[in-house]
């Protein structure tokens, strides 16, 4: 999530440092990146951009150009996947488009991609150019690195990477097994380092003060909270948790507050934060309801839910009923939010940007 | 116009050129829709090449005046791809495959002063439909009982599936035949095993936990002591994009809920005698999860070193057995299990699937294994 990127300022100060992993920093390797598949995608600092290879159980980083076009400013690309699936020489229904994430540097739109399906598919990423038209990016002669996490050592086992954040320097990667139900968060050094990747972090949350719970993040970013750094995390079932970033440390089993309960029947995608006029946000996109807008001046000031109980509770929220069909958003600079929306009515894709609510 | 027809095995390639200038350029399209193959334009004049190199070197332009696009209503970007002039051709090879049956069109217009015209070529690549032959093989927990707050459920096909579309063609229906409301839990990336022959479903935990809001609201996904049927429809696409052979059907009924741990002193151990590589059997008074059992439980030997041999599932998934590739001796054994073994309802060795939550005792330490040891001896 790029909202990462602005909060990085308005922390950095307060942040306490996290001990580095132990192994020597990773070079940068020049050449063709052997990336599987393409999954998650977010922006680093100086133009690194992060990708989820979940075939190859790996994140990668690219350098990316820091001069561009600002593509991602005032879009609006009706039907989005067929011009994409032309450039990659298919038809719409042989592509998916797995995330968005807009370079915070050139103002450009990236999209990752997956052509075909299962063993013959290939990945893509495709950017948004300047004249509205998309450019596949071939991944030829470019500066990257690879960190292998540690997990499936079968044909069996599997590891998908639901949410990938750049933070302070650290390479937070949330992941769901198929074979194991648990919150499985990592958090890597960057630049990586290349020693073994260390055991995830466990974290817990209350169910509502009678049982806790090692369920899987679906989305997650990095929030300031009265001055310290934390991660806010959304998961499955729908609470909103924060976490202490000084907590997260590879290894370490940590407890989160339950800050808000979204209702049931809803499915947490995407999360960003964003100020407007003096009041900060978070925007959340759902499966079901469309987006909601979460005012966050409470957020740690909320007392942690500990009452079993239907409905909302903690945090209110505004529903955005406009963002109806959201498949994916994410931040495009301090005012706007890139999305990827199935229109209810047409059910065509539309790409665009938007002034955030 | 001109045609060209190739049988290539089941694959036909029909193409069909326009020529709407006098140059003598003539556009060739690959035999083999396989291997990304190249798009050449052959028969350029000297001075063509000429103009050509020059673009290319300076990367810039060169779609202009050579490019692939599939045909479609509206206008579409070219194909994404590399060009090389070489032997008097220019090609283009695209950066995916080309896909069967669809329309190509590729387009050349010279870069010399005073050629108008533009040298058009359609392609496509027909390949019959392959028969349909997956098919659903099984589906684990494969018991007749199960516990209603059943966590995860494995569903394996004869040849790899496509992705993408799992949720659409899979439910789970009630004793009435009505499907039960979001029983598995929707992911965008599909939990399938890398060959893309074996999908994870997950029911609802926030519905099985107790407390949380899915449940209070929507209640457990499935209620103890009623009759469940899982069923898959035959219009499921595996990855050659054909649909199954037959649509698959599996019943079940629901128990009371399992909220305790497994223990290893209610294994049942069938022992096998020594001098010989009869196989250790393993009995569970319930089932445990069949993936996990695969690769969560070690045989160590006296010295602690793990044997080498072949595990398989029985009986239900209440049955491991383990062949080893060396004979066993008289001496003891133990049995080392992952504590994150879990049951049906995800309750593992290390933790239950929910856990009573103390403010004060915070998250418990990790339990890494468990063990039970076992002695081979003359009858």
């Amino acid at each position: 999530m790029l909202s990462s990127l602005l909060l990085v300022s308005l922390i950095a100060s307060s942040s306490t440092p996290i001990p580095s992993d132990l192994g020597q920093p990773m070079e940068w390797s020049h050449g063709q990146p052997p990336l599987e598949s393409i999954g998650e995608l977010a922006f680093g600092e100086a133009g690194i951009l992060f990708l989820a290879d979940p075939q190859a159980a790996s994140v990668f980083a690219i350098k990316t150009e820091l001069e561009g076009s600002q593509s991602a400013l005032n879009l609006l690309i009706e039907a989005p996947d067929v011009q994409i699936a032309a450039l990659l020489g298919t038809t719409a229904v042989n592509i998916t488009i797995n995330d968005i994430a807009v370079h915070p540097k050139s103002g450009d739109l990236y999209l990752s991609v997956t052509r075909g399906s299962g063993t013959g598919s290939q990945p893509a990423l495709v950017m948004v150019d300047g004249s509205g038209g998309f450019k596949h990016l071939k991944l030829e002669n470019i500066d990257f690195m690879q960190k292998r996490l540690s997990a499936a050592a079968d044909d069996q086992r599997a590891q998908s990477i639901t949410d990938l954040v750049y933070f302070d320097g650290r390479l937070y990667v949330a992941g769901l097994s198929n074979e194991e139900f648990a919150s499985n968060l990592r958090s890597l050094a960057f630049p990586f380092d290349q020693g073994q990747d260390k055991t995830p972090i466990e974290i817990y949350h209350a169910n509502h003060g009678a049982y806790e719970t090692r369920a899987p993040i679906r989305t997650f970013l990095p929030y300031d909270i009265e001055g310290e750094a934390h991660l806010v995390a959304a998961y499955t079932c729908t609470p909103l948790v924060t976490f202490s970033v000084t907590d997260l440390k590879p290894g370490q089993k940590v407890r989160g507050k339950t800050v808000a309960e979204l209702g049931g029947g809803n499915r947490p995608l995407d999360m960003l934060g964003y100020e407007k006029n003096g009041e900060r946000f978070i925007l959340m996109s759902n499966s079901r309801h469309g987006v909601i807008k979460i005012p966050t001046k409470d957020i740690g000031k909320v007392p942690a839910l500990n009452q079993p109980a239907a409905g909302k509770q903690g945090l209110g929220y505004d529903s955005i009923h406009e963002l109806d069909g959201v498949l994916q958003m994410t931040s495009a600079g301090p005012q706007a939010v890139a999305v990827l929306i199935r229109e209810p009515d047409s059910k065509g894709l539309m790409l665009g940007t938007i002034e955030l609510p | 116009m001109v045609s060209t027809h190739a049988f290539l095995g089941p694959l036909l390639l029909v193409c069909a050129s326009a020529c709407r200038s006098t140059e003598a350029a003539q556009i060739l399209w690959p035999s083999d829709f396989q291997a990304r193959q190249v798009v050449q334009v052959r028969h350029l004049k000297d001075a063509e090449l000429e103009a050509l190199g020059s673009l290319l070197e300076a990367r810039a332009g060169l779609e202009q005046h050579f490019a692939v696009h599939v045909v479609a209503a509206g206008p579409t970007p070219p194909m994404a791809g590399s060009y090389r002039l070489e032997g008097g051709a220019l090609s283009f090879q695209p950066s995916f495959d080309w896909t069967p049956n669809l329309d190509y069109v590729a387009r050349y217009r010279s870069p010399l002063a005073g050629s108008l015209g533009t040298l058009e070529s359609e392609c496509r690549f027909v390949q019959a439909e392959p028969e349909a032959s997956t098919q659903v093989l099984r589906v684990s927990p494969s018991a007749a009982l199960l516990p209603e707050n059943l966590l995860r459920m494995y569903l394996y096909f004869s040849a790899p599936m496509r992705r993408g579309q799992a949720y659409e063609h899979v439910r789970l229906l009630d004793a009435e035949g009505v499907p039960v409301h979001e029983a598995f839990i929707p992911f965008q990336q599909e939990l399938w095993n890398h060959a893309g022959t074996r999908l994870t479903l997950l029911l609802d935990p926030g519905r099985i936990k107790r407390g949380l809001v899915p449940n209070l609201e929507f209640g457990a996904p499935l209620q103890a002591d009623q009759r469940y049927t899982l069923v898959v429809d035959s219009g499921w696409l595996d990855e050659r994009g054909v649909r199954l052979r037959e649509a698959f059907s599996h019943s079940f009924r629901t128990t009371s809920p399992d909220r305790e741990s497994p223990d290893v002193a209610l294994w049942e151990l069938e022992l096998p005698p020594p001098g010989g590589m009869q196989a250790l059997n393993v009995r569970f008074p319930e089932a445990l999860d069949q993936a996990q059992l695969q690769r969560m439980i070690e045989v160590l030997d006296g010295a602690g070193e793990p044997l080498e041999g072949r595990v398989t599932i029985g009986e239900m998934e209440a049955l491991w057995s383990f062949v080893p590739v060396v004979p066993w001796r008289v001496g003891a054994y133990e049995l080392r299990v992952d504590a994150l073994l879990e049951d049906l309802a995800g309750n593992s060795f290390a933790r239950a699937f929910e856990q009573e939550w103390s403010a004060h005792s915070g998250p418990q330490e990790t339990l890494e294994h468990v063990t039970r040891g076992f002695l081979i001896s003359d009858p």
